[in-house]
């Protein structure tokens, strides 16, 4: 019998609630951030090196842990300093088409994030939303402004956004992403 | 080699920091935690500390703050190395008083280069003045961003700037003389070291498109000035263009070279937005004439001072300068005249020039002869002598409106 390796990885993830700051690091396997998020058979996951801001004051470290675990449901955004950290490519994207990029505006009742959606084909608004059953899309080049303190952004090359707290989407026109 | 602290709770990332550091020849030090490093690096000497924002037991941004507050480590250069990649945690650093920003996971050659070109800056300008500068952005913001915490100050444009938030509580003080040779640069350069020598976080904007005159006088050669601002700006692409002075001053300079454009009405007043969330006061080397830059900053100013000499040219200058200023309806209780005696023998005596200007005189700066050696050495007189006549008068000015 022929033993699967699981390759372990760290990676480094800025989550965000409606109200919290979350930066810590994250245990992945071969699936990467996308596979363990997208998990539909786990509805929390832990994180390690955890340190707490809170939303209007980001900057400010309220707390920290060796460990926590956070609530998929309830996680609004991740994002993560460099796009390879999403995980491996066959989990990101639907087919081996041409990739092609479109910028939107998705919201939640937190935040507003603009980036750059990729498809093959066409823009499927219903598909970006509830099409499969991962919980998170991916948007990239992504800034998110939290709705309650407008001063402040958050930018990413790669951004994770909870389509179950969305409540809209919304293509720009191209060079507004 | 270098001494350099490590401060980072990662054993495996210090363990390869370690090792990368001993093979460029530096002798590094490492600590897990906040109060472990405050404590050898007030105890030791280091060229430099690599910071780590998120500790277990106090952040960073403490950490910085007290090593900027401790005369033995004030002027230590302070590279951030974390894994917090937002632009508020850039100006968080910033305001606590970091040299240099850069996010993990990091390039080991861009980790290297960083590290030499802050050894080596900071080498080259010691035992005269040291700059260092301040964090760079590690990635840049959407080119098409529109996020309000993001300005457009392209020329083309013709909206107003919007602040994106309300304004902040730093003071712009500008430092206004419409002819040449008034010590306008002096008097400021010498300000803002006088504040920084009070507790005040401090920065010099010059905003005179004819020449770096502040970065001459502090031999600062800053890589980025308001020139070289992209179309937009944000707190991360301004502190690109800021510079650390040993006298513990932030400088945001002028372009070497003359250039024929100054800075935009909308470029000003976000430069200005900025440089006032930054630092708790902006001395404003303006130039000598009533541009869009000048009369933003002079609009958003808590004091306008005018500088004159005791000649009768510039006492007529200064007099129509005066009627300018409340033809742009700037309040005459923020105006301050003051008066720099360039020279051993006044031309004119100072009750006539109060008597041609209509009005007193707020300060009189004594002529000091030690000001010739400053220049020449580029070393200004609140560095080299503090208590030069110079600088006592700046200092009594200080205390009576700024402190």
């Amino acid at each position: 019998m022929t033993e699967k390796s699981i390759a372990r990885s760290i990676v480094n993830v800025d989550f965000f609630t409606n109200v919290h700051r979350i930066t810590c690091q994250v245990e992945v396997g071969n699936t990467g951030l996308v596979g363990l998020l997208n998990d539909v058979h786990s509805s929390i996951f832990m994180v390690r090196n955890v340190y707490v801001s809170r939303l209007q004051q980001p900057a400010r470290i309220i707390a920290n842990f060796d460990e926590a675990s956070l609530v998929k449901a309830n996680v609004a955004l991740g994002l993560l300093a460099r796009r390879e950290d999403i995980g491996p490519q066959t989990y990101i994207r639907v087919s081996g088409g041409k990739m092609l990029t479109a910028p939107v505006l998705m919201t939640t009742e937190a935040f507003e994030v603009r980036g750059l959606v990729e498809f093959t084909s066409r823009l499927d608004h219903d598909a970006l939303l509830v099409g499969g059953t991962g919980k998170y899309a991916m948007l990239f080049n992504a800034t998110a402004i939290p709705v309650q303190y407008p001063d402040t952004s958050f930018a990413a090359p790669a951004m994770f956004v909870n389509r179950t707290l969305a409540t809209g989407l919304g293509a720009l026109p191209k060079g507004k992403g | 080699m270098a001494y350099i602290l490590v401060i980072d709770d990662d054993n495996d990332f210090r363990a390869v920091l370690k090792l990368m550091l001993t093979r460029l020849g530096h002798s590094p030090t490492l600590a897990s935690r906040g109060e472990e490093g405050l404590a050898l690096a007030v105890s030791n000497r280091y060229d430099l500390i690599i910071l780590d924002l998120m500790l277990p037991d106090i952040d960073g941004y403490e950490v910085a703050q007290r090593l900027r507050s401790a005369n033995r480590t004030r002027n230590l250069p302070i590279l951030i190395l974390t894994a917090r990649a937002q632009p508020a945690d850039r100006e968080g650093a910033l305001e606590a008083g970091a040299d240099g920003y850069l996010t993990k996971p990091v390039d080991p050659r861009e980790l290297a280069a960083k590290i030499t070109e802050m050894l080596s800056i900071s080498r080259e300008e010691t035992p005269p003045p040291t700059v260092t500068p301040v964090p760079p952005p590690a990635a840049a913001p959407p080119a098409a961003q529109a996020g309000p915490a993001v300005v457009s100050v392209s020329r083309a444009t013709t909206s107003p700037f919007a602040p994106p938030g309300p304004p902040p509580a730093g003071r712009l003080v500008v430092i206004l003389g419409m002819r040449g040779g008034v010590g306008k640069t002096t008097l400021a350069v010498n300000l803002a070291g006088v504040l920084e020598r009070a507790g005040k976080r401090a920065c010099l904007l010059d905003l005179s498109p004819a020449g770096g005159q502040v970065a001459l006088q502090l031999r600062v050669r800053p890589k980025v000035t308001w020139a070289d601002l992209p179309p937009v700006i944000d707190s991360g692409t301004m502190a690109q263009a800021i510079v650390r002075h040993d006298s513990g001053v932030f400088v945001m300079s002028a372009p070497a070279q003359p250039v024929r454009a100054s800075l935009a009405a909308e470029a000003a007043q976000a430069v200005a937005y900025y440089l006032r969330k930054f630092f708790s006061d902006v001395v404003v080397d303006a130039a000598p004439l009533l541009d869009d830059a000048t009369t933003t900053a002079v609009g958003d100013a808590k004091y306008v001072v005018v500088v004159l000499n005791p000649d009768v040219g510039s006492v007529e200058v200064t007099r129509n300068t005066l009627r300018a200023l409340a033809a742009l309806q700037v309040p005459e209780a923020k105006i301050k005249v003051v008066l720099n005696q360039t020279a051993a023998e006044a031309a004119v005596p100072m009750s006539a020039v109060e008597k041609a200007l209509g009005r007193g005189l707020d300060l009189v700066v004594p002529f000091d002869k030690g000001q010739a050696t400053a220049l020449a050495q580029g070393v200004p007189l609140v560095v080299s002598q503090p208590n030069a006549p110079l600088v006592a008068a700046l200092a009594g000015f200080a205390a009576k409106t700024l402190l």
